[in-house]
């Protein structure tokens, strides 16, 4: 997927005017927030289980080598193949050669966010598959020719009419003729829709949760059940995951998972876990013929090497965002890629480039509710700020702004001289505004001051304020 | 794609900073993979079979708790009529599952589901306390398409088959040999998708309705 995060501030802007999002935002937030709470609330062992989580991927990721090998020894025992891919170009090669000699046709999708940092489904329309998505949200996005806005809830953005409309499109060739306005008769009609792609398709691509190299299985989290009959009913499984989903064992996966489902919905659990392990046995009545797993790295081993390590523990639940005021401001889409919300903001810049994704880092306030949710305890605040760092050793943010910090940065150099200035321009400020108590227009913040007032300053600057005090104290 | 693994691992090596593992390093980790260990895992007081039952009640499963093998025959009875399907069901070729008075309206076919099947009856390997959660693996005699293609799916577990957390529900999935299974599934409930404007609705790709029947132990 082209990534538009460059276009952050023009994105933003349509999403704020966008009243059928801003009400989309307004339920996630009361909705996954609230529920996450509850069931946090609900389980004693919530926090000591995060800490264990984080644990858990720190050990993981020191000892990453060791564990890639192992799983991969693991799959191989059970029967599987493991391919690597160092970008999502070479990933969407293995997979569509994988296709190729299953002389596939068709193929069906369970939703991944690794996928759509692949590309996987435009390289497989390009190289001639009949492809569908049979996650609900994705689908509805594969019909309207969308990315999806958030990583748990791919299509909260669209409304039902839009629903409506474009399965009346879609839907006319395979029988359903008439416009279906209850969400219950949309879901049935997608289901009967969707089931004859499932009996049909050769080979079911899904994402992984986790990988474990106890046994070298991945796990699929879902509630529709849509990834298990993505990788029941095909005669080929390929699993797209990156190398940091790799996990040490059964165990360390139950810890995981009970993190996971409190965070992103809410739920104890999912209505479907499964755990996945190679081909169907030669006694078994169903299951694939074959199974594949490519692990993508796309960055992530040089993240492993610098300051971004931390990043490398999310497990995708997607509370960060649901916790976000700038996400429930501007929703998914103004992110421009795959990932939105803080974990977005501090991938993006990493996958896409330093230099394309310069306004995400910056499109934060660091009140750090991200961090105080964050179920493996990802310092997201810290990541965005070592962005902001790095883009202004290399250059990338704006002149202007880089002018604006070069004052400050002079004035903060010289404290005397900043609060000599700062003393002034209260005192002028004061007087000027001594009348209506508020200033509403203010050159050169005009941006600030359009969508509210800026207080007139009161008394002593706070460090003549705190001086005072202290001497007070003395006496 | 030889190439990009080594170059991959190349990578991780470096990132983790050591060429290769070293024995004593590797005999501790293998450890870490093989040891029981003692990690935090929820507790509480409650009634096992009542949280077991409310758990999945909870997530809009119906379950009947009942006393005798002709309590779980008519069980599945009354929830095809309660819900009106046809009284035609797929089972799972299952020995567990032969020793029920099944009624001689009911049309059993003991094999794995196809599309046109409304309704399948499993077996579960485990009911995990914590969740309120199935367990059931593949094999020959529980094939997965089973627990995913019909509309209905009923579960039969005993109550000897309960387990307190999650991990104890894998333990009981695996072989006699400690195998893995193709597929162990973790069933909490009907199938749900809240992707049309965040309301929820049952039965979107999976089961509609998910029927438990837990017999006691006598």
């Amino acid at each position: 997927m082209e990534s538009k995060s460059h276009d952050f501030k023009v994105r933003s802007g349509q999403a704020l005017k966008d009243p059928f999002l801003q009400s989309a935002l307004e339920n996630l937030s009361l909705g996954f927030v609230e529920s996450r709470r509850k069931c946090a609330e609900a389980l004693p062992e919530f926090e000591a289980l995060r800490d264990l989580g984080k644990n858990i991927y720190d050990h993981t990721l020191e000892n990453l080598d060791f564990y890639l090998r192992r799983y991969e020894e693991k799959v191989i025992e059970s029967g599987g193949h493991v391919h690597w891919a160092s970008t999502p170009d070479e990933a969407c090669r293995i997979a569509t050669d994988i296709c190729d000699q299953a002389k596939a046709k068709k193929v069906i999708r369970g939703k991944s966010m690794i996928g759509e940092e692949m590309g996987i489904n435009d390289a497989l329309d390009e190289a001639g598959f009949e492809t569908t998505e049979t996650d609900l949200g994705e689908y509805i996005l594969q019909l309207a020719e969308e990315p999806p806005s958030h990583i748990v809830a791919p299509a909260i953005h669209k409304t039902k009419d839009e629903i409506s409309d474009l399965f009346q499109v879609y839907h006319a060739d395979r029988g359903f003729t008439e416009r279906q306005t209850e969400r219950t008769a949309l879901v049935q009609e997608a289901r009967q829709v969707l089931r004859e792609s499932f009996i049909s398709a050769d080979v079911g691509i899904t994402g992984a949760n986790f990988l474990i190299a106890e046994t070298g299985s991945n796990i699929i989290v879902t509630n529709e059940g849509n990834g298990d009959l993505t990788c029941t009913l095909p005669k080929v499984h390929i699993v797209t995951a990156a190398i940091d989903k790799v996990i040490p064992s059964v165990e360390d996966a139950m810890v995981l998972l009970r993190l996971l489902g409190r965070s992103a919905t809410g739920q104890e659990i999912t209505a479907y876990t499964t755990f996945t392990t190679g081909p169907k046995r030669a006694e078994d009545d169903d299951g694939p013929e074959e199974y594949h797993v490519i692990l993508l790295d796309n960055g992530r081993s040089t993240m492993l090497a610098n300051e971004f390590r931390d990043m490398l523990r999310c497990i995708r639940c997607g509370a960060c965002m649901n916790h976000c005021p700038v996400y429930g401001s501007v929703g998914g889409h103004a992110y421009g890629w795959v990932y939105p919300g803080p974990m977005g903001s501090v991938l993006t810049p990493m996958m896409v480039g330093l230099d394309k994704a310069v306004d995400l880092p910056n499109a934060c306030t660091l009140n750090g509710r991200c961090q105080d949710v964050c179920p493996v305890r990802i310092p997201l605040p810290k990541l965005l700020r070592a962005h902001r760092t790095w883009q202004h050793e290399r250059k990338f943010n704006s002149s202007v702004f880089r002018f604006g910090l070069g004052i400050w940065t002079f004035f903060a150099r010289h404290p005397n001289l900043y609060q000599f200035c700062t003393r002034i321009v209260m005192s002028v400020m004061g007087s000027l505004g001594r009348r209506k108590g508020v200033f509403n227009r203010m050159p050169f913040a005009g941006g600030w001051t359009q969508a509210r007032d800026l207080p007139t300053p009161q008394g002593k600057t706070f460090q003549a304020a705190w001086r005072a005090k202290q001497r007070e104290k003395k006496q | 794609m030889t190439l990009a693994r080594e170059k991959i691992l190349d990578r991780v090596a470096l990132a983790v900073g050591r060429d290769r593992i070293d024995p004593k390093t590797e005999a501790a980790l293998t450890k870490r993979l093989n040891r029981i260990p003692t990690i935090l895992r929820p507790q509480w007081d409650d009634n096992p079979v009542r949280r077991f039952a409310s758990k999945l009640r909870d997530v809009a499963a119906s379950v009947d708790v009942v006393d005798s093998p002709a309590d779980v025959a008519k069980s599945v009875s009354s929830f095809l009529l309660e819900n009106d399907v046809p009284l035609a069901v797929a089972m799972a070729p299952d020995d567990r599952l032969n020793d029920y008075p099944w009624p001689e309206y009911l049309k059993i076919s003991r094999r794995n589901v196809n599309p046109k099947d409304v309704t399948a009856i499993t077996a579960a390997e485990a009911g995990v306390i914590e969740t309120g959660s199935l367990v059931l693996r593949s094999k020959p005699q529980s094939p997965t398409s089973m627990n995913f293609l019909p509309e209905n799916h009923i579960v039969i577990l005993l109550q000897e088959q309960l387990v307190k957390n999650l991990e104890d529900g894998w333990r009981c999935a695996l072989d006699s040999s400690n195998g893995v299974p193709r597929t162990v599934n973790f069933i909490t409930g009907p199938s749900k998708t809240a992707d049309i404007e965040q309301t929820m609705e049952y039965g979107a790709h999976g089961p509609r309705r998910l029927h438990v029947i837990l017999l006691l132990a006598t």
